[in-house]
């Protein structure tokens, strides 16, 4: 089990994979709008994505976990 | 061969055993040289020149050198001095006749302006013959002054082996280059301290292992994960310094880049949101296999390290689009400024390459002094009087660009590429600004959406930086393919750049 945290503190704007999708190492999986770009979030595990713990329009703070791959 | 002379000869070479079976055994279970093979790897020819105290405490047949060897050798054909602690005695403690020997290297970088380099491999003050040694005038205490007032004058590189704790973790963060074996670990105090004092149970990994160094703490520059690699790198490091301040840094006959500068071009994206690889360009600019990257596992978003252009040392200070869009935190403001200061005081030109969102916003960096720190790296730059080349790559918006020395910032020049942008901030941002109540009122929201487009658009042609070349923003908007060639024409023509600041005993930033 992995969990995908946030590279940045910002706005995540979009959630880009399907829940219970597999998901491969380097895979983006959400986009945070941050000083005015979007910045990719990465998954750093290949396997399922199990859940996301945020959604469209939540902010986030850096090092927080978005998402669970296992 | 004389009794006299026998008896010299037959003593340095007991010396040279360094310390008893145990400690060599206990060495060789490390995995760990012993202090002379390893000095080996570090020398032309493997050679020492001079040593000096080799004899110190050679009553004492288990405390060989009093566990360190010092003296001086070559790296490249120029003479460095070093120290080198002694594992095998008694675990490279510092006694007081080994701080001893450590003072007077330093003393002797100092007094010859050559480097010093310091192997460190210690397990810290020996504890049973400290009795106020610490606090001593000379001596061990004395070390840290003395690396104080060098800092600057002659350059300073560590080696760190093994775990070092306390006394001897100090050394190691004030070289100016510190390279960390993989397996090795520094800290203010062990974990048996740490646990006895505050009651925390860590490893030494956890609480000061290379990749905690050099990743978060940022006080490691190199990780190296061999001894091979170690002094090889030491050797590139010295490669790219001078011997001391007084002095420029060598130059190397000219290497054309990995990757042809016709490439530039395509490298850099014009969306500013689509990141793309700052190595590779600065691999179309610098001199193959030249870029020396220091500290590139901490506060990513800023790529700094050494390189040459056309054979002439120079300081690479990067945005890194690709890892947090290249916007400055409170630990990139601090990489920054230490770098160039460190180029500064060894005579390194900067070549700066901007691609900024600007300093990073909210709670978590203004509790982590996000301006404190970034006005250091503001500081660092303004007060460097070495040649400074700027170069807009692309996005370049709010006070990011003031630490990366943009044209306020007294460069010697302000080059654009073609995909340059400077503004305040971009144009999303600064339309929701200045029009937030104007756009409000529109309430269809398809007219809204078309409203705040055109206000973009009016916007980022404010921008434009063949405007912004026009009106003299920038000293020249160059052909991306000829950037090489103009930056190193630029570092040619104010190699003999000499500026005074005004006269004060020295800043209040710090």
């Amino acid at each position: 089990m992995s969990d995908v945290k946030s590279p940045m503190t910002g706005t995540i704007v979009k959630l880009l994979a399907q829940i219970g999708s597999p998901v491969e190492s380097g895979q983006q999986l959400a986009l945070i709008e941050s000083m005015k770009l979007e910045i990719p979030v990465e998954s750093d595990a290949s396997g399922v994505l199990k859940s996301y713990l945020v959604a469209e329009g939540d902010f986030i703070e850096e090092g927080s976990t978005i998402a669970v791959v296992e | 061969m004389g009794a006299r002379q026998e008896r010299v000869r037959a003593e340095k070479l007991r010396i040279e055993r360094g310390g008893p079976e145990k400690g060599h055994a206990r060495q060789t279970d490390a995995n760990k040289l012993f202090v002379r093979d390893r000095l080996k790897l570090f020398f032309d020819n493997g050679q020492i020149n001079t040593e000096y105290g080799s004899f110190a405490r050679n009553w004492d047949s288990e405390l060989a050198a009093d566990g360190v060897v010092t003296g001086s050798a070559n790296i490249e054909g120029r003479t460095i001095f070093f120290t080198a602690s002694d594992y095998t005695v008694k675990a490279g403690s510092i006694g007081s006749y080994h701080a001893e020997k450590l003072v007077r290297a330093q003393e002797a970088a100092i007094r010859a302006r050559r480097p010093i380099l310091y192997l460190i491999d210690s397990s810290g003050a020996r504890i049973d013959e400290t009795g106020g040694h610490h606090v001593d005038k000379r001596g061990g205490g004395q070390l840290f002054y003395l690396h104080s007032i060098m800092s600057g004058s002659v350059p300073q590189i560590g080696v760190l082996y093994g775990t070092c704790f306390a006394g001897t973790a100090y050394t190691p963060v004030f070289c100016d280059v510190l390279i960390m074996m993989d397996d090795s670990s520094m800290a203010i105090a062990s974990p048996r301290m740490v646990e006895m004092v505050i009651g925390q149970k860590v490893t030494p990994e956890e609480l000061g292992g290379a990749k905690m160094h050099s990743e978060i703490s940022g006080s490691c520059h190199l990780v190296a994960s061999s001894e091979t690699e170690a002094a090889d790198l030491a050797r590139k490091v010295l490669s790219y310094l001078p011997q001391s301040c007084d002095e420029l840094p060598p130059s190397y006959p000219s290497v054309e880049p990995s990757t042809p500068p016709d490439e530039i071009d395509d490298i850099i994206p014009n969306d500013a949101n689509r990141p793309y690889s700052i190595h590779r360009l600065i691999s179309a600019i610098v001199d193959a296999d030249s870029f020396l990257e220091l500290k590139a596992g901490f506060a990513k978003e800023l790529v700094v390290g050494f390189a040459r252009m056309k054979g002439r040392v120079v300081g690479i200070v990067a945005n890194n689009p690709a890892f947090k869009g290249g916007a400055l935190f409170p630990d990139s403001s601090d990489k920054g400024a230490e770098f160039v200061w460190l180029c500064d005081a060894y005579q390194i030109p900067l070549v700066y390459l901007v691609d900024t969102p600007g300093f990073m916003v909210g709670t978590q960096v203004e509790r982590a002094s996000i301006l404190k720190r970034g006005r250091k790296f503001i500081y660092a730059t303004s007060s460097a009087t070495v040649p400074r080349v700027c170069v807009i790559v692309r996005k370049s918006y709010g006070a990011g660009i003031y630490a990366m020395s943009g044209p306020a910032y007294d460069p010697d020049v302000t080059i654009a590429l073609p995909s340059a942008e400077i503004a305040v901030m971009g144009p999303e941002a600064a339309i929701n600004a200045v029009y937030f109540n104007k756009l409000a009122q529109i309430s269809d929201l398809e007219e809204r959406k078309v409203a705040t487009e055109e206000l973009r658009e009016q916007y980022r042609q404010g921008y434009d930086i063949f405007k912004l070349a026009g009106e003299m923003v920038v000293d020249e908007l160059i052909d991306p393919s000829s950037m090489r060639s103009v930056i190193a024409s630029y570092l040619d023509l104010y190699s003999k750049k000499m500026i005074s600041l005004p006269p004060r005993r020295h800043s209040t930033i710090l």
